[in-house]
């Protein structure tokens, strides 16, 4: 979170806090006998935090966490190296990207998580079709990011980089990659929760393990508390990986004079 | 180096005439300014001689020599010139230093060497203390100070200087003017000068040349007979100064008279 002052901090805190008690108050919490919610819709915040602890105690929780967190890691890692690769070829050749730019507009119109079930399908109910659908959704956007990179280098800078006797060479390493690294950089965080969202979706559609898959698994047997807790696990994580994703590029954007004045 | 331009013409394929048989010459050493209004083509005779003009963007005629060789035929001479540009060319990315390290980085010079010939250039241009600022983080007067060092790091026989103090404020401008001399006046590198401001050009150069409107042709040649090392602030003040700025200017308007009349006249 940005630093905010110490008051706003404690408010939102106390925020929190007084959600927290109306929910624990409106599932028959709190000793109130009083009961807006039925816990099978809606938990009782205190019961999810016992189901969590049992869920974690088991030792399913981390299982089920690692292997979600993996598939959104290599979908990420694999989407963005692919996006990068082609967005620098639509980018240099200008006649790829005039021929392709039809079919790559058609498949990122495409809503992304469409294609999960013919992945399921094709890679069956293991880790490969989460990473390829992780893959599929960060792709386009690093490739989009990658590719605008490219087109919106500075032509000055280019010349001063020939004047100065560089080669193509040296245009690409002095001038382009920093200015593709930008873009794509200022992408991370957009990517880093598609690549989750691709991850969970993929074991909703067809899988054996990860949290996608026991969340659904939950919700069929109304187990109602477990939809709950991985439903605030997954906020947790995606909350972290997004703030260690604004770190990252805030270091690596420091040069930058918007996102520096922001820090 | 020698700078020797003739018979420079070039026409861009969107059909706007650049330049019109452009003749020329700047001597090895010597400090030359270039003047003429805006979209005269100024930069485009500095990006001729550069070799930045490329041929699916222009066509190109006459000769451009530098040191007696046909760079047009040799096909560049890019490296030993150097280019300062109108807006500075910085990298956004890197630091003070590491955009002054960055010609000598192309040449493949050594870390350490690098910086240390950076640094004493940075020393020079009063830049201490910003070696590690980024180009945001700094003024206008100094970026340009920033270009200027880049140039002069892999230290090239002559500079192409394109209205490089064009956006900054009167005062940090003549404060660069004499940054400018003093170190011209210490390496005698050749610099050709280009500017729309008249009175920056006699304050610079040992030669004016007088460029027409579109399409640029060179009308007028004047010596500037002041000596060197000038003091610009010095010099702007004086009588001398005033009388020959007053001459250039007559010829200059009157010129400007006679093409707002149109050729029939």
């Amino acid at each position: 979170m940005r630093s905010a002052g110490p008051r706003v901090a404690v408010h939102r805190v106390l925020l929190i806090l007084a959600l927290l008690l109306a929910w624990e108050a409106a599932t028959g919490g709190l000793g109130l006998g009083w009961k807006a919610f039925e816990t099978s819709i809606i938990a009782r915040p205190t019961a999810i935090a016992a189901d969590l602890l049992d869920y974690a105690g088991s030792g399913l929780l981390l299982r089920d966490l690692g292997v979600t967190l993996s598939s959104a890691f290599l979908g990420l890692m694999l989407g963005g190296i692919g996006g990068i690769v082609v967005g620098l070829l639509f980018g240099y050749w200008r006649t790829v990207a005039a021929v392709f730019e039809p079919l790559m507009v058609a498949l990122n119109s495409l809503p992304r998580i469409t294609v999960a079930p013919i992945l399921v399908l094709w890679f069956g109910l293991g880790m490969t079709s989460k990473v390829v659908l992780s893959l599929f959704t960060v792709f386009f956007v690093i490739f989009f990011n990658t590719f605008l990179g490219v087109r919106s280098v500075d032509p000055e800078l280019v010349k001063a980089v020939k004047v100065m006797g560089g080669d193509r060479r040296q245009v690409a390493r002095m001038v382009v990659i920093p200015s593709v690294c930008s873009w794509v950089f200022a992408a991370l965080r957009t990517s880093v929760s598609f690549a989750l969202t691709g991850a969970v979706v993929g074991e909703f559609v067809g899988s054996t393990s990860g949290l996608g898959y026991r969340m659904l698994l939950a919700a069929g047997l109304l187990h109602t508390e477990r939809v709950f807790g991985i439903m605030l696990l997954l906020m947790v994580v995606g909350v972290s990986l997004v703030e260690v994703s604004r770190r990252a590029e805030q270091r690596l954007l420091r040069w930058r004079p918007s996102l520096v004045q922001l820090g | 180096m020698q700078i020797r331009v003739e018979g420079l013409s070039v026409r861009f394929h969107t059909g706007a005439e650049a330049l019109r048989d452009v003749t020329f010459r700047v001597s090895g050493g010597e400090l030359v300014a270039l003047v003429g209004p805006s979209g005269c083509g100024k930069s485009t005779t500095l990006n001729a001689i550069a070799s930045l003009i490329p041929p699916e963007e222009a066509e190109v005629k006459g000769k451009i020599f530098i040191d007696g060789t046909d760079i047009r035929q040799a096909g560049g001479k890019r490296g030993s010139l150097g280019y300062v540009f109108q807006r500075d060319t910085l990298f956004p990315w890197r630091t003070v230093l590491g955009n002054v390290e960055a010609g000598l980085e192309i040449r493949g010079m050594a870390k350490a060497e690098r910086q240390a010939r950076a640094t004493r250039l940075i020393e020079i241009a009063g830049l201490v203390g910003f070696e590690h600022y980024y180009p945001h983080q700094i003024s206008g007067g100094m970026r340009q100070r920033t270009s200027l060092i880049r140039t002069l790091a892999y230290d090239p026989e002559a500079i192409l200087m394109d209205e490089p103090f064009g956006a900054l404020d009167a005062q940090t401008r003549l404060i660069l003017q004499s940054e400018l001399i003093r170190i011209w006046a210490q390496r005698r590198k050749t610099i050709l000068f280009v500017t729309h401001d008249l009175a920056e050009a006699i304050t610079l150069g040992e030669r004016v040349i007088l460029f027409s409107k579109r399409p640029g042709t060179v009308t007028r040649t004047y010596d500037v007979p002041f000596p060197h090392p000038r003091d610009p602030f010095e010099l702007r003040g004086s009588s001398e100064f005033a009388e020959l700025h007053a001459a250039i200017w007559k010829t200059v308007s009157e010129d400007f008279r006679a093409e707002a009349r149109g050729p029939a006249a």
